[in-house]
């Protein structure tokens, strides 16, 4: 499976992680899936998830942002989920689709402290897990992991995936969309 | 109890970002009310530009507030600390830290930062007094007015006052005499240009906060928000992190959410390490290792970060 090529955006701040990946999903959706959303400026993303510059962003706001995609074409939304396995990370990345995960950064008896990065490939041999982390620089923005450790580790059961959902109403836009596409295929094998 | 927990967790998982955490309520029979006191921990990602990953170390704030529930395990708005006051109280408390440490740093290198000319240029209106004091052995009222620049005449009680306040000098009636501490120092330090270090080191030392707010010698604030940049990571991490000038220019921003000119930054950078207060190595910088275990040593005695006092 290839690495899916995105936009990085650094994080200007150290709570800023989520609004970051927010922004390199939308952007991926925008250049990559041709969705037709408003590219949207990262201080208008934390604006939406109410992410505040010292305190990050409250898990009951991620899906905040959905307000600001109902116009997407296809229509997107993302989901949060708490939890997920390496089966849930998989088919998104083979449906072409990046992931945000909420990863583990330290943790001691009484809490677990949390920053956003965005996953964007796994490697054929199922050892790797690609991933793009918001704290680091324009040139070395590319890591990775072992699965296992990433999983287990760094994602955990308290971690949440956050995914890219075409809704519904996204999928019947995209059949529309098709459509003419599918009719004209058609006439042109008729013809032929 | 575990029903107030679950009523909190949720509230908090809405209402707090991911930095912010609550402890388990506490029930109080007295007034039949809960309450749960909200801390935080926030990740302080640390760069040493001699590789490529980073590494985390976690900032403590003890306590931000605490939010209520009533009796009916209703949320007690009016008098819970909401996300607002939270983050407000956050924002003191981060203030709080960076001050803490710029405080620390010019404890340790204070001997050091007034070998730097601008600086000694910033506080020359100590030795205007010092000099004046130390030739004739006092400073009569009415040479502090006669033909005095005006500026003077109305800032030289404030640099009057902080001698006095650290025992450099005495009032009496006539005017201002040496104070027990320069009499001490004139007897046990002969070389005049080595009391003034010792006497200016001790002012910088113990009224830097002062200096910085009250007399306003913004010269100072600048040099030594640079210098914070370099040892506040290492104060964190416990060894030397060395940063390359771009990387003390994003940490500046991070922090004090201001951006450095790049001339000014490599000013005062040359400054700081023309005076030993820290080293470069090509183009990356770091601090001084005994410095940072004194330092270190400081910050372990300070109590810890909290908004309500324990």
């Amino acid at each position: 499976m290839p690495i899916l090529p995105l936009k990085f955006s650094k994080q200007p701040e150290t709570a800023y992680c989520f609004p970051s990946c927010l922004k390199m999903v939308i952007d991926y959706a925008i250049d990559e899936l041709k969705v037709k959303q408003k590219r949207l400026r990262l201080s208008s993303i934390a604006k939406i998830v109410k992410t505040h510059p010292n305190g990050g962003t409250a898990p009951g706001d991620i899906e905040l942002i959905n307000a600001a995609l109902l116009d997407s074409f296809p229509e997107i939304q993302i989901v949060d989920s708490k939890g997920g396995t390496f089966t849930d990370i998989r088919k998104e990345i083979d449906e072409e689709k990046l992931v945000i995960a909420w990863i583990v950064v330290a943790k001691d008896e009484e809490d677990t402290l949390f920053h956003s990065i965005v996953i964007n490939g796994y490697d054929d041999n199922l050892t790797k897990i690609f991933y793009v982390d918001p704290e680091m620089e324009q040139n070395n923005y590319q890591l990775s992991a072992p699965i296992g450790k990433f999983i287990d580790e760094m994602l955990t059961v308290d971690g949440h995936l956050i995914r890219m959902k075409i809704t519904i109403k996204g999928q019947q836009d995209l059949f529309k969309r098709l459509l003419p596409l599918k009719k004209t295929r058609k006439r042109k094998d008729k013809n032929e | 109890m575990s029903e107030a927990k679950s009523i909190i967790e949720k509230f908090a998982e809405k209402e707090y970002g991911q930095f912010i955490f609550l402890d388990n309520p506490v029930y109080n029979p007295d007034n039949n009310i809960y309450s749960a006191n909200i801390r935080s921990k926030i990740p302080v990602f640390i760069h040493d530009d001699r590789f490529s990953k980073y590494q985390v170390r976690v900032l403590k704030i003890d306590s931000l507030g605490k939010v209520y529930l009533n009796s009916n395990l209703q949320l007690m708005t009016e008098i819970s600390t909401l996300r607002e006051k939270c983050y407000n109280n956050l924002e003191q408390m981060l203030n709080l830290w960076r001050r803490r440490t710029e405080n620390i740093i010019v404890s340790a290198t204070a001997s050091n930062l007034v070998n730097i000319n601008d600086f000694r240029f910033a506080l020359s209106k100590f030795e205007l007094l010092l000099d004046h004091l130390e030739r004739f052995g006092e400073i009569q009222h009415i040479e502090l007015r006669r033909s005095m620049p005006s500026e003077d005449k109305r800032k030289l009680p404030r640099y009057l006052s902080l001698l006095e306040d650290l025992h450099y000098v005495r009032q009496v009636e006539k005017g201002y005499v040496p104070g027990n501490q320069l009499v001490e120092l004139e007897k046990m330090v002969s070389d005049e240009e080595e009391r003034r270090k010792i006497i200016l080191t001790n002012i910088l030392k113990s009224r830097y906060l002062t200096l910085r707010d009250v007399f306003r010698l913004s010269l100072l604030e600048l040099a030594i928000k640079i210098e914070n940049m370099i040892y506040l990571p290492e104060l964190e991490l416990e060894e030397s992190i060395y940063q390359k000038h771009s990387a003390i220019g994003r940490a500046f921003k991070k922090h004090y959410k201001e951006r450095i000119n790049s001339l000014h930054l490599t000013r005062n950078l040359n400054r700081l390490e023309k005076c030993g207060a820290i080293e470069r190595d090509g183009l990356r910088y770091h601090g001084i290792d005994d410095y940072r275990k004194e330092m270190i040593a400081m910050k372990k005695k300070l109590k810890p970060l909290s908004i309500y006092s324990q």
